[in-house]
């Protein structure tokens, strides 16, 4: 029998067309069986999406200026891919000329990779660019000769893998260490900042983390949503006038001998901190060196989180104290005879001597502890410690900078309190006091009475909108005429004293502080903590100055090592902050010079 | 003529089949065009779900690569560089007491930093993506036909 032509035709067709139905039939199983769905979803439960974690860019810090102070930049993780033809032998010796490792410990890494199957290998970790550039020239050089690898003979670093990442960078370096604080970048996504603006702010700075399920479909791609970076904050930090008093700052430590200096200038009417220095410091981009400078943690910011008995500085606040209650004027006379006797405790001069009949002037001029401890019996406890108060002594500045440290006050009513303990607090024994703080209370003396918040960051910058932080008054202890009062008093005192804290060309207010430091045992002999406070120009003061060396070896008094320190850092500051000579400003005041 | 078609077909019914097997192959063409353009138009999204990943990651590339030059820049205009070039350069720290002051009349003195826009200060810019390019073909169909007919916002 004979099938036609097209008959056979037919049937080849027909089979064709079945072969293509079950095609089609095992198709459609395939897409709708329980079995077949379950192994696709399983696939794609595994394989299909990745979960990513997008972590924004930390926010950057800048001066006052807007030059940056702290920021982020690129650095990579270079590793090895195991599966591919890789040369251990090139690799090491590569790695220990770029790097400067030791070739067994990357002979080391890829062996245990190997044994444990590892299909990846970190083999470096936060190299710089231009480490990276040179890996990649050698890399390439032995590529020219060696292209896939096979060849073992020739060197190659086929394999190599380069990702990026970011760190917290400070291209200052060491400069406001004390205020930025630091991120330890090295401790990955779980870091948060430590100390100074880093800590204070974490949040702010961090942003948010998103979490996204990333299909690998390329059919479901879609756009990442954008993650804002962290809010970037303007500090009231002026970068040249922090550079320039850490410069004088570290010369007076270690000219003087002294285990550490503070040194704060601040804008009295605003409460903008233009710097803060301390030494010593650490360089924030080694920040895992900070355990090794510092023996104690709160030795990171002396400034805000040391305190300590600022000794004969507390005296202007005694002295403004008992001006503003009326009970002295500058005119005052007052009978020194080196002794006084409260409750069976005797207190002396500084120098054990009697300075005879003087003024309130020569109190401050010889600053007198006899005479203070008499200003503050005339005060009483009551309205001492309500002064103290006022003034915020014992409480935290609540400076925006972390870790601040603060003792409170121990008034009348407290246990182990005496009118000897008042007698000694009315010249800075037996009160403790964070520098921040002890500045915050005498800004209010250069600042017409009023008390202004000190703070450290003036703008934050989130999501392109910048907002302005408002300075607050904290409070009037005083007022504006006692103000004006206690300025001129102590200008006095220190043009009659000739004090080493004078500027030529300008009138300066300030007191000179020698603390002994307490033990255990009672006071140190020897050992002291030297300070100086001071603003100027007296008549419309535009800065304060607080400095501190603690237990300076060259000379233990106040007005020897501290005193000095302040004129050469207002020396500096007034030519800063562009504040001319009182000569010029009388001039301009006279002649009407804006006129011409 | 019509009659004389269909007396071809009863003289030649091969061309009967012929017809149909013409048919059929042409529904077979149809289908092969249809996957044909099934398949090239997938492999052209596949391929722009690629671009567009890799595009992801060239953003944050650049993201990283903008914040390091900015610190790069930051680092060479430190203070300490600052002063090693001035120094270099031949100026010399300038002593206080030589500092000859001026009044400006008018001078506000030199400003802090304004990094973004004051609260209320927002002039939100127009989108730079025109909306053609983001909606799908029928909103696009459907706004395009709104607008010719008038009734767009209605």
């Amino acid at each position: 029998m004979k099938f036609p032509a097209l008959a056979r035709t037919a049937f080849l067709g027909l089979i064709l067309s079945l072969l293509g139905v079950v095609v089609i039939a095992q198709m459609i199983n395939i897409q709708t069986s329980a079995v077949h769905r379950e192994l696709s979803d399983m696939a794609d439960e595994k394989y299909g999406y990745e979960v990513k974690t997008i972590y924004p860019e930390r926010g950057s810090i800048y001066d006052r200026w807007g030059n940056l102070l702290a920021g982020n930049k690129t650095v990579y993780e270079i590793g090895l891919d195991m599966g591919s033809n890789y040369h251990v032998n090139s690799v090491a010796e590569t790695f220990a000329s770029v790097f400067k490792t030791d070739p067994r410990a990357i002979y080391g890494k890829v062996e245990n990779a190997r044994i444990h199957g590892y299909s990846y290998v970190a083999l470096v970790d936060y190299a710089l660019p231009e480490q990276v550039n040179a890996v990649k020239k050698i890399q390439s050089q032995f590529s020219s000769v060696n292209p896939s690898g096979r060849e073992r003979s020739a060197p190659s670093l086929i394999g190599m893998l380069y990702s990026p990442h970011m760190v917290r960078s400070y291209p200052e370096n060491s400069l406001a260490a004390n205020v930025l604080g630091f991120f330890p970048y090295k401790e990955g996504s779980s870091a948060h900042g430590y100390y100074g603006v880093e800590g204070q702010y974490d949040d702010l700075l961090a942003g948010q983390p998103i979490q996204l399920t990333v299909s690998r479909n390329p059919y479901q791609q879609s756009e990442l949503p954008t993650t804002p970076p962290g809010s970037d904050l303007v500090l009231t930090i002026d970068r040249e006038i922090q550079a320039k008093v850490e410069q004088i700052l570290d010369e007076s430590v270690k000219h003087n001998g002294a285990l550490s200096g503070t040194a704060i200038v601040e804008d009295p009417e605003t409460g903008e901190i233009l710097a803060m220095a301390t030494s010593p410091r650490i360089d924030a981009n080694q920040y895992w060196t900070a355990s090794e400078v510092f023996k104690q943690p709160t030795h990171f910011n002396t400034a805000v989180g040391t305190i300590y008995e600022p000794g004969s500085i507390f005296k202007i606040l005694t002295m403004a104290s008992a001006i503003d209650k009326g009970i002295v004027t500058p005119e005052t006379p007052f009978l020194d005879t080196g002794v006084l006797n409260v409750d069976g405790y005797e207190i002396y001069n500084w120098d054990d001597q009697a300075y005879g009949p003087v003024d309130m002037i020569g109190c401050m001029q010889h600053s007198l502890n006899v005479c203070l401890a008499w200003i503050a019996l005339q005060l009483g406890p009551k309205t001492f410690d309500e002064y103290m108060a006022a003034f915020h002594i014992g409480s935290p500045s609540n400076i925006d900078l972390a870790g601040e440290a603060y003792l409170p006050f121990r008034g009348q009513g407290d246990p182990g309190w005496s009118k000897s303990t008042m007698a000694t607090q009315s010249f800075g024994q037996g009160v403790a006091v964070a520098p921040v703080q002890f500045l915050m209370a005498a800004s209010a003396l250069a600042n017409d009475g009023k008390m202004m918040a000190p703070h450290i960051v003036r703008s934050i910058v989130r999501d392109g909108v910048q907002y302005n932080v408002n300075s607050q008054v904290v409070g009037s202890p005083i007022s504006g005429k006692s103000a004006a009062t206690i300025t001129e008093l102590l200008a006095t005192s220190l043009e009659v004293e000739s004090s080493k804290a004078l500027v030529d060309g300008y009138r300066l207010a300030g007191k000179t502080g020698t603390a002994e430091i307490p033990t255990p045992y009672g006071y140190t002999m020897g050992r002291t903590n030297a300070s100086f406070i001071g603003w100027g120009p007296a008549e419309d003061p535009k800065f304060i100055v607080y400095v501190w060396l603690e237990q300076p070896k060259s000379s233990i008094w106040g007005s020897v090592v501290a005193a000095p320190l302040f004129r050469d850092i207002v020396r500096e500051v007034v030519v800063l902050m562009d504040i001319p000579t009182e000569d010029f400003r009388q001039k301009v005041a006279t002649q009407d010079l804006s006129k011409q | 003529m019509t009659s004389r078609i269909m007396q071809a077909y009863q003289q030649a019914p091969w061309r009967i089949k012929f017809r149909g097997l013409g048919g059929f192959l042409t529904a077979i063409a149809g289908l092969f065009l249809m996957i044909g353009l099934f398949l090239s138009i997938s492999g052209q999204a596949a391929t722009a779900g690629l671009e567009l990943r890799d595009m992801n990651d060239q953003r944050e590339a650049l993201r990283q690569e903008i914040a390091s030059m900015r610190t790069n820049i930051a680092d060479i205009t430190s203070v300490v560089k600052m002063h090693a070039r001035a120094e270099e350069l031949g100026y010399k720290q300038v002593s206080p007491a030589d500092v000859t002051f001026m009044y400006v009349p008018g001078y506000p003195g030199r400003q802090t930093a304004v990094l973004a826009a004051a609260p209320g200060d927002l002039n939100m810019p127009e989108p730079v993506v025109k909306p053609s390019y983001t909606e799908s073909l029928w909103d696009w169909m459907f706004h395009g036909l709104a607008l010719v007919s008038g009734t767009s916002g209605q």
